[in-house]
């Protein structure tokens, strides 16, 4: 917290200085990791480090894109994160506006239970899940990967707190014009969530993209891994690492998400000015 | 053959003609077929294994025209839990590289092809019909290292490579002190340890408190065992007393220091110009690790095989190849691992990883027989012994390393700490060999599951009747599809998949923690004992337990806060910043949406002792470099600035959204009326801000509560158990001693403190939002 008066400069030099700082710490090593991926494999491991490259080379990314699955290994992430996170926004959306809007039987009560599932470790289900994945034939398919996380109790919970807070005049109005109840989901409710939506869309995808020890057990040939678990296999060996190959994959890796979080930042910020209009 | 009785010859040859050509055209075409799909083998190696075994596939299939081999690599670190869930779902590889100790557990789970009709042949001495320079035969390999594939007379697998224990030590210190050559008896190792200790700042050997594979090669020397020839336990007999008295001698004459070298950087210290110790025991890995990272120590060090007792010993560890049950190749997966086991590609895969050859025969090429270092290793392969090939042994071990430290720091006496392990040994050995007949388990069981879901019901239904006077409807129902149905629809895709994916696994893990499901349960149900609370008393009377509770402690108490704070002043900075807002929203968030994989490796970099980047930093201010992760004071800490770096941006977009919900308007009265920054902080943003802090905090909570990735990935719980949360904890119970049972009782135990704590803070949360 600066503590002089935001009005004065001073005050947002700290506010810029303060952050700037913080800034620095957070980037910088991605800056060292994207700058690491593209020097030759003399200038790595230096002491003192060399922060800037010499000699620029491709290598690297040229190595990765020929090793034998690297690219399948990123369609697989593609395809897992995308339709996980088509999934699991359209399943608990509706989970959520339900808590959120609807009055049943036991809704407290439920909504309580599956908060305190919250608060299992997935470690738990572990086994038992992939016994009963492995019963369900669906050990090494996408949807193996994708199923089990698909209704998630966190991303109810943070749309239904976001849907509470829309108000139930919207709804009654829409139901005296005669509006059908997943109409009122479909155009009333999802589009007043964008911010929510787009959070958890973040969220998710994220989440898809990184996931790692279930995707890492659940796909059993090398041709189905995910990056990240590729990426592992890649850094498996503690001695003789390539880092710059590594850097390089790293780098591969973070940049769809990256991406997603650009595209959806707008969005969300856009999102967040529509409901102060609202309020 | 094809034939049909015929009147016509004419037409009989014309028959036999065209089913002839059929024939051959259908044996091309299986032939073809079959070249196409039943001439590929898939073998897992690990790590940097699996790389460099590619060139040695490719040059395999080169030889054999129309056989594929893929090579698939798997880390080592998940490498044992995916070989488990891979023979759990029926999706094995045809070969496997596995680590000695994991044989017997694979062995015991019954996923292994007996090798024995290859090998038999050239045993009983009959000729064979094509013999090859390829054939194998036990004779070819160290004798400990086929003790590793060997179960009870029937072989599972071939030694790929191995690894022993060797002496190293300082030879221009030994000569300081008069001493010509390294110490080759016990007598000599205590002589030549007098002469060099001078505590408490020299000591003559470097030998751990807490290690059972310290320990093996003394009680071998010794001439004991763990177990005997009828597996029975032998650990309190004289060999094995004579061994830890002699260790602990050590250690008592002041020759080996107690406690004040644990956290040392082994090579450096070693390479120091006079360093605490000049001797230490350990494996071929250190013969690179000193020539790289203490080259100035060229010409001032030797190894020599340890020094013997009544006979000579050492640990033998490495890697075996096995061929599992599911192999629909068997033959070609033999042809393959006879390949690779050759003397030639023996030597070739030494010069390629440096792995020892498991074979004698491969040691007089010149690239091992020239190596004046690797001599001492060629002779300690004679003699080294695995440890039982039986899969409780990563339990047993940590039993003897448990009481062994308390033995050598003197809290039991030395037959104490053997009787314990025997006893503890027995027990564990015992458990598996008692029936239970299967009707009283599925009693137990199910009676449990019944209460469980009665217990639910009753919850419900007691809630349900609670309940019955409330409206059942905030706003009006319409006429025709009222929310009863739509309520129904939409929540059914969500908790049905809970209840699938989740719910019913919680329960069938919570029956699991009343049983002794392990790895023979995995192979067979009748294995499956029911052992009520058991699994429970054990956990709670573990020491490792509450370490790793302390952990998770004290990095939720200091991680969570720290988070939080770091998190709120990004949002308050970002939410005032007109300018290049998403430039630091964006650079804030970098950190959360990198994948771990990816910042473990990076942050690995930053923190390594040689080439980090935070030691290049704090060299800038002329502060000495430190091994981070290596030092127990120091590695939580380490992992809890990670996890900060990583996690803080999350929460910072929640508070965000809270931030940007508080009308404007507040503060704009506020501004009238001449409120400070401070002011206006403390009694317009923390109070509206409330419910989203408290949301906050409950996440970050939990997520710590449940912190795992981080040492899972970094220091893998070490160094000496000091960044072990309790989900790792338990994650190594189910998943690297695959005690099931064990792993979802402490779970349960785990949920309960976490419940508790969410209780205090939902409690505390609640009275804030009716505040509101």
């Amino acid at each position: 917290m600066p503590e002089k008066r935001g009005k004065i400069p001073s005050g947002l030099v700290l506010l810029y200085g303060g952050a700037s700082i913080c800034l620095i710490i957070t980037i910088a090593p991605f800056l060292w990791m994207f700058l690491s991926s593209i020097k030759p494999e003399s200038e790595i491991l230096k002491m003192p480090p060399d922060w800037l490259p010499h000699n620029v080379t491709l290598q690297h990314y040229l190595d990765l894109i020929t090793k034998a699955h690297f690219m399948r290994n990123l369609l697989n992430s593609v395809i897992v994160a995308i339709s996980a996170t088509l999934a699991t926004l359209l399943v608990n959306s509706m989970a959520a506006f339900v808590f959120a809007k609807y009055r049943f039987p036991l809704r407290d009560r439920l909504f309580n239970f599956l908060l305190a599932t919250m608060m299992i470790p997935g470690q738990v289900t572990m086994m038992p899940v992939f016994i009963l994945l492995k019963e369900m034939h669906l050990l090494n398919t996408y949807t193996g990967l994708i199923l089990p996380g698909a209704a998630s109790v966190f991303a109810i919970f943070l749309l239904r707190q976001y849907m509470m807070s829309i108000p139930d005049s919207l709804i009654e109005a829409a139901r005296i014009d005669g509006c059908p109840e997943f109409f009122i989901f479909w155009k009333i409710m999802i589009p007043l969530s964008m911010p929510a939506i787009a959070t958890l869309t973040i969220f998710t995808f994220m989440g898809a993209w990184n996931e790692f020890l279930w995707a890492l057990i659940i796909m059993l040939d090398e041709s189905r891994y995910t990056l990240p678990v590729a990426l592992a296999a890649l850094s498996g060996g503690e001695h003789g690492l390539e880092w710059g190959l590594l850097m390089a994959g790293s780098v591969v890796t973070i940049i769809p998400v990256l991406a997603v979080f650009l595209s959806m930042q707008k969005y969300y910020i856009e999102g967040i000015a529509a409901t102060g209009i609202k309020e | 053959m094809v034939f049909t009785p015929a009147s016509h010859h004419r037409t009989m040859k014309k028959i036999h003609l065209t089913t002839a050509l059929l024939l051959i055209l259908c044996l091309l075409l299986s032939r073809q077929a079959f070249a196409g799909n039943d001439r590929t083998i898939t073998i897992w190696a690990m790590g940097a294994e699996g790389d460099k075994l590619l060139a040695v596939a490719r040059a395999f299939e080169a030889e054999n025209p129309g056989v594929r081999v893929r090579v698939q690599t798997i880390p080592w670190g998940e490498a044992h839990a995916k070989l488990i869930t891979a023979y759990v779902g029926g999706h094995t590889p045809d070969i496997a590289q596995l680590g000695t100790t994991w044989t017997a557990e694979f062995n015991a789970m019954n996923a292994l092809l007996p090798l024995d009709r290859y090998l038999s042949r050239e045993r009983d001495g009959t000729s064979r019909d094509n013999p090859s320079p390829n054939d194998i035969s036990s004779s070819d390999f160290f004798k400990g290292a086929w003790k590793t594939v060997n179960f009870n007379g029937t072989i599972y697998g071939i030694p790929w490579y191995v690894e022993t224990r060797c002496l190293y030590y300082r030879t221009d210190i030994l000569q300081k002190a008069g001493i010509a050559k390294a110490p080759e008896t016990w007598e000599e190792l205590e002589s030549t340890g007098i002469k060099l200790a001078h505590p408490p700042s020299t000591y003559g050997i470097l030998l751990p408190e807490r290690d059972e594979q310290a320990l093996l090669p003394f009680i071998g020397q010794a001439g004991g065992k763990i177990l005997d020839e009828n597996g029975e336990p032998r650990v309190d007999s004289e060999p094995a007393e004579r061994a830890l008295a002699f260790y602990v001698k050590l250690f008592d004459m002041g020759i080996a220091p107690r406690g004040t070298m644990k956290d040392v950087n082994l090579v450096q210290t070693f390479a120091e110009e006079n360093p605490p110790f000049a001797m230490f025991i350990s494996g071929p890995w250190m013969l690179t690790q000193l020539a790289e990272k203490a080259p100035q120590l060229k010409g001032k060090w030797g190894v020599a095989p340890l020094p013997k007792d009544r006979a000579a010993s050492s640990y033998m560890g490495g890697s075996n190849l096995v061929i599992f049950k599911g192999s629909k190749n068997p033959d070609l997966a033999w042809s393959f691992m006879q390949y690779l086991s050759s003397r030639e590609n023996q030597i070739a895969w030494f010069k390629s990883t440096g792995d020892l050859p498991s074979r004698p025969d491969a040691w007089s090429d010149p690239a091992l027989a020239d190596d004046s270092f690797l001599a001492a290793f060629r002779v300690q392969l004679e003699t080294a012994e695995p440890p039982p090939g039986l899969p409780e042994w990563e339990q047993m071990a940590d039993v003897i390393a448990r009481r062994m430290e308390q033995a050598v720091l003197k809290q039991k006496s030395i037959r104490e700490a053997l009787a314990e392990i025997n006893q503890d040994i027995a027990v564990m050995l015992k458990r598996r060999t008692e029936p239970q007949p299967s009707s009283y388990k599925f009693a137990v069981l199910g009676c449990t599951a019944l209460i469980i879901l009665a217990g639910f019901f009753l919850y419900f239904r007691r809630a349900l009747q609670e309940e019955g006077g409330a409206s059942p409807h905030t706003v009006p129902v319409k006429k025709v599809a009222g929310p009863g149905i739509w309520t129904t629809l939409f929540l059914l895709p969500a908790l049905s998949i809970l209840a699938i994916f989740l719910f019913l696994p919680i329960i069938a893990s919570f029956l699991m923690s009343l049983t002794n499901y392990d790895l023979y349960s995995l192979a067979s149900w009748q294995e499956m004992k029911v052992v009520g609370m058991a699994n429970y008393q054990k956990i709670i009377a573990d020491p490792r337990f509450w370490k790793s509770v302390y952990n998770t402690f004290v990095f939720s108490i200091v991680g969570g806060p720290i988070t939080i704070i770091v998190a709120l002043a990004a949002a308050l900075a970002v939410e005032k910043m007109s300018k290049m807002r998403a430039l630091y929203l964006l650079g804030f968030f970098l950190p959360v949406v990198t994948t771990l994989v990816a910042v473990a490796i990076v942050w690995k970099w930053i923190y390594h002792p040689r080439f980090g980047l935070l030691n290049a930093l704090l060299m800038m201010f002329s502060v000495s470099p430190r091994d981070w992760l290596s030092n127990p004071h120091t590695a939580l800490p380490a992992l809890i600035a990670m996890a900060v770096w990583k996690n803080f941006g999350y929460t910072m977009i929640i508070l965000l959204s809270g931030l940007q919900a508080i009308p404007k308007t507040y503060y704009e009265a506020a501004d009238l009326d001449g409120a400070g920054t401070l002011t206006r902080f403390r009694e317009i943003t923390i109070p509206l801000l409330k419910p989203t802090l408290f949301l906050v905090t409950t996440l970050t909570t939990i997520g710590y509560l449940q912190f795992f990735a981080e040492p899972y990935v970094m220091t893998q719980g070490g160094p000496i158990d000091s960044t072990l949360s309790v989900v790792l904890y338990l994650y190594q119970k189910g998943f690297k001693f695959y005690l099931m049972g064990e792993a979802a009782a402490t779970s349960f135990i785990l949920f309960f403190l976490i419940f508790a704590i969410s209780m205090v803070q939902i409690i505390m949360g609640r009275k804030s939002e009716a505040h509101l």
